[in-house]
């Protein structure tokens, strides 16, 4: 055990990514939102709490912190000396990033969030006994705590909206943390169609609920792995690559200013979301 | 300052003063052991609450995940580490009273 020693284990593990021990074979779903397209109109947060039965919680619940928007617009302001404060906004779709080296995996007492073979971060809610540690652990705050028995006490879904339901999704009680699955019953149920057909799933067969509601088409969401994937060549046209911590942001390529990256790279979590960060001014 | 702290104090008082946890307690140990029993039984009330209503009720958000109950433990983990250490060095140095 020399300093030497040491020092090249460090510079090991500091090269090292979570997928070079088990790579993803088939499929890797990953996403890319053109902020530039987006208008913050909140259409993806609303198809999402349609999709995924989230429990609408009320004014005063919002207020109290808890939140329960698996898609939340962020807002954010550059210009302080605008005649309107709020002139300006820039606007900025936050999920759960999907993290290769998922920092609210590692701390889970239980086991019940987990990695996939399709690269997604799974939540296993009858596993989940509620100790909130993948929440404080979580770089993007993307996951979200049922801190009340929202489907049977609260009123979260006024007739007639328990009828639009998504059957396919479970209603979560009391005392379990969720987040963004990237619509995973959707990809579950692409997935055993093509493999009944004896296929794998085409770039555009399945398209989760945001994407679907985006009236600008910011969002693009696909097969990593495929290199004919709508995502696969955003990527590659950014050259952002999913197992750097930096990208090649702001160099100049073929005249074109690359403006790909992934939120908090810098802590190696690896995400499976690409921006493209927005170049046109704010909205009026 | 001036005289010997042997001289101050009555060993026949500091004797009575800790023989006087075996005898019968005054009228206001049991008021006081009322107190905290009840303060122990509105505790435990307000846990099956929390715990039928869902975590919630205790001001907890998306944002303080932990909030007064990490605070309160760690308080308590420290107290009684504190305490630890305190007395394993007064017995590891042997120390006496006087």
């Amino acid at each position: 055990m020399s300093i030497t020693n040491l020092l090249q284990n460090w510079s090991d593990f500091r090269q090292q990514h979570p997928s070079d021990e088990r790579p993803h074979q088939e499929y890797k779903w990953a996403m890319s939102i053109d902020l530039d397209l987006c208008t913050g109109c909140n259409a993806c947060s609303v198809a999402c709490y349609a999709e995924n039965n989230l429990p609408a919680v009320g004014k005063e619940k919002f207020s109290h912190g808890h939140s329960h928007h698996w898609l939340r617009i962020e807002r954010y302001w550059h210009n302080e000396d605008r005649e309107y404060a709020d002139q300006g906004a820039q606007f900025l779709p936050m999920m759960c990033q999907q993290c290769e080296a998922a920092p609210c995996e590692t701390v889970c007492p239980v086991g019940a969030t987990n990695h996939t073979a399709d690269g997604l971060n799974s939540q296993v809610y009858n596993r989940c006994v509620g100790s909130r540690y993948c929440n404080a652990n979580c770089p993007y705050k993307a996951r979200y705590f049922n801190w009340y028995d929202y489907p049977t006490t609260a009123d979260v879904w006024p007739a007639p909206m328990e009828q639009q339901l998504n059957p396919d999704v479970t209603v979560r009680g009391k005392g379990v943390m969720e987040k963004c699955t990237f619509c995973v019953q959707r990809l579950t149920v692409a997935k055993s169609n093509a493999r009944t057909e004896g296929r794998s799933v085409h770039d555009g067969e399945v398209q989760t609920a945001c994407q679907q509601a985006c009236p600008t088409g910011a969002i693009s969401f696909g097969n990593l792995i495929d290199p004919e994937s709508r995502v696969a060549k955003q990527w590659e046209k950014q050259q952002v690559k999913l197992n750097h911590d930096k990208q090649a942001k702001d160099a100049v390529h073929d005249g074109d200013k690359l403006r790909g990256y992934r939120i908090l790279e810098n802590l190696r979590t690896y995400p499976s979301v690409m921006y493209l960060e927005q170049l046109r001014e704010g909205a009026i | 300052m001036g005289k010997d702290i042997r001289e101050d104090i009555a060993w026949a008082q500091i004797n009575k003063d800790v023989l006087k946890s075996l005898e019968n307690p005054k009228k206001l140990y049991w008021v006081i052991l009322l107190i905290a029993i009840a303060m122990v039984g509105v505790a435990v009330g307000c846990e099956i609450y929390q715990y039928q209503t869902g975590m919630g009720v205790s001001n907890k958000s998306n944002s303080h995940v932990w909030s007064l109950y990490i605070a309160t433990f760690i308080f308590w983990i420290g107290m009684s580490h504190s305490g630890t250490l305190l007395s394993a060095i007064l017995h590891l140095m042997h120390a006496d009273w006087c």
